[in-house]
């Protein structure tokens, strides 16, 4: 860090933009995504727009396996209850996008913390097939099945093509707007996830995930925190899923499957478990990664753009072993590297 | 510490239940016992530590002085009938976790930090139970009251830190510390809970002359400035009789001898199971 920058007061210690160094590469850098869409081509912004959406799936994520520590493997479950309960929010009672998140949030929550009560007597493993129990039940036999239609309002559904934010009122038509929202979204999830980190609920989490017995023992009620946390990571997700049928502009049980779940482990590893900062990296990457590989393949070998997936596969297993905790672990050693240049130590 | 041969005949009082009941101590059980299937860890044990006390449980391997411990702080339950007392409230019932919020810390034998973390992240986490956040306010962090109880938490654990003079290892992982410096995290942690009752299992085990001394160092002086109350589990006697007030011996899960240390020492039962001889 920046020599001779003391902080005088512990609010001072606890900001999120803490270096003058930090401050000023946020004032540069808080142009680049409100300008990008302009500059961007259609697909690229789509493409952006998805990253953002991932980005809150992932932080949920993140809140419970990164801090909490618990393997929960109903992302695809968690993002389909939030887009279901959207699609009916917005077809059938015409709420507009913030209320359905809010309520497909809030559902999600719900949900994802009664299939976290067996962390009263089991964790690691054990508890991950309760989550995926949950993936199997909701994807696999719930929202496929038309007799539950009056519940889930059909299998296949189409979203409006405009949407207010609240009601009617301020549509969302084009890919533009999506955009922002999602970037609004992402925004507000971003800052929420790291005072989450930063404050005493974040560390007893990670309390939790670290050494569970001498927690409790000191006072962290492990089982109440533990379902907290599959609620707070549940909320995020089923908003992600609430975006991401905004997104699509149609709902299907097949994109909800355990392959989406993958795939934000994927992110997640690849970023740097732990860090907020993480989760934008490794989403970002991943998700740029596939586009500009599935362009560079159709350009150059137009008969071979199925290889896309093992080309994929084959460069993530190169990062990760090379850097095994993720691409912030990679950037924390170039940072180190240039702060001690030109010497060695 | 009198040396070998200079066994006098047992002080009166030394098999004699605790002094003080239970209910009316700091902490106190009554007839408790904790067996692990055929195996009694803890036989029948009724102890009471009075306010402001310094106790000192000691006894062989395997006498079942941290499975004692572990009761008392809710780890395990003890078996049916056995009751714990914390500040006259019957905690029986209570999880451990419920007992650490009422007022009573631990540190481990085994030490058991968060090892990924900094020594501050240590001990900030553990402040956390005392003066906690609920989600919304956490998540906002400003403007609800989530960011002045954590700088509040920190400007308390700064004190617990420059006290137990750990200020330069502020921002080491726990990993990267030598033991002496290990156990005195430890210590900070269970202090940021402003314990009225400390329990310290085998807090100097391991340690050098020197941390030994610091250590006995921060906890006199909490004992005395603080009027902290503490039971702590320790081997090495000579410490035992310097700093305790009162001495619990115990044996094969059952207390053998119970008093002051200088009287407890002197017992012959006390003194052939440390030396082995009759």
């Amino acid at each position: 860090m920046p020599c001779g920058e003391y902080f005088t007061s512990y609010e001072g210690r606890m900001g999120l933009l803490r270096w003058r160094i930090q401050r000023v590469a946020f004032l540069l850098a808080l142009p680049i995504p409100l300008l990008a869409p302009f500059v961007l081509s259609g697909s690229l912004v789509s493409t952006v727009t998805l990253i953002f959406i991932f980005v809150v799936a992932v932080l949920g994520l993140h809140v419970m396996l990164s801090y909490a520590g618990e393997i929960v493997l109903a992302q695809g479950a968690f993002m389909a209850i939030g887009a279901y309960t959207t699609a009916r929010m917005v077809n059938e009672l015409g709420a507009g996008m913030i209320p359905s998140m809010l309520v497909a949030g809030l559902l999600t929550g719900l949900i994802a913390a009664i299939f976290g009560l067996p962390a009263w007597r089991v964790k690691g493993f054990y508890i991950a097939i309760s989550t995926l129990a949950l993936q199997f039940i909701a994807v696999q036999f719930f929202f496929t099945r038309e007799e539950f239609a009056p519940i889930h309002g059909g299998t296949q559904q189409s979203m409006p093509q405009e949407i207010g934010l609240v009601g009617d009122f301020l549509a969302i038509e084009s890919a533009l707007q999506q955009y922002f929202f999602a970037l609004g979204v992402m925004a507000v999830f971003v800052i929420l996830t790291m005072n989450l980190s930063r404050t005493g609920i974040g560390r007893m989490f990670r309390a939790l995930h670290e050494n569970d017995l001498s927690a409790e023992v000191l006072g962290i009620n492990r089982f109440r925190n533990k379902l907290l946390a599959y609620a707070i990571g549940g909320f995020m997700v089923g908003v992600a899923g609430s975006l991401y049928a905004m997104y699509i502009g149609f709902i299907d049980p097949g994109f909800y499957g355990i392959d989406i779940t993958l795939l934000h482990y994927v992110m997640l590893l690849l970023g740097g478990m732990g860090r907020v900062w993480g989760v934008i990296l490794g989403v970002g990457s991943v998700e740029l990664l596939q586009h500009y590989l599935l362009d560079f393949l159709t350009d150059t070998f137009p008969d071979a753009t199925a290889l896309e997936p093992f080309v994929f596969g084959i460069i993530l297993i190169f990062v990760l072993i090379l850097e095994p905790k993720g691409l912030m672990a990679a950037l924390g050693q170039v940072k180190e590297y240039l702060r001690k240049w030109p010497y060695a130590y | 510490m009198s040396g070998p041969g200079t066994a006098s005949p047992k002080p009166a009082g030394l098999r004699k239940g605790p002094a003080t009941p239970p209910e009316e101590a700091a902490l106190g059980c009554r007839s408790v016992t904790r067996t692990f299937g055929a195996v009694t860890a803890v036989d029948d044990v009724s102890i009471g530590i009075d306010d402001g006390e310094w106790v000192s449980i000691v006894g062989p391997n395997g006498a079942g002085k941290t499975t004692l411990l572990n009761v008392l702080n809710g780890f395990y339950d003890p078996d049916a009938g056995g009751e714990i007392y914390l500040g006259g409230e019957d905690v029986t019932d209570d999880p451990s976790y419920k007992r650490a919020r009422k007022g009573l810390g631990r540190t481990f034998q085994g030490l058991e930090l968060f090892e990924e973390e900094d020594v501050l992240e240590n001990v900030m986490t553990i402040r956390a139970v005392k003066n906690r956040p609920n989600v919304l306010s956490a998540m906002l962090f400003y403007g609800v009251g989530g960011r002045d109880i954590e700088a509040e938490n920190m400007r308390r654990v700064e004190e617990i830190l420059d006290y137990l003079e750990l200020w330069e290892y502020r921002h080491s992982t726990i990993g990267a510390l030598p033991l002496g410096i290990q156990r005195r995290v430890d210590l900070a942690r269970s202090l940021a809970l402003e314990p009225d009752v400390l329990l310290l299992d085998e807090a100097m085990s391991g340690l050098t002359f020197d941390e030994k001394y610091d250590m006995v160092r921060f906890l006199a002086d909490l004992h005395e400035k603080e009027g902290l109350t503490m039971a702590m589990i320790e081997h090495d006697l000579e410490v035992v009789t310097d700093v305790s007030e009162r001495m619990i011996v115990l044996n094969q899960g059952a207390v053998i001898a119970r008093g002051e240390p200088e009287d407890v020492v002197e017992d012959p039962e006390v003194q052939q199971i440390y030396t082995g001889v009759d």
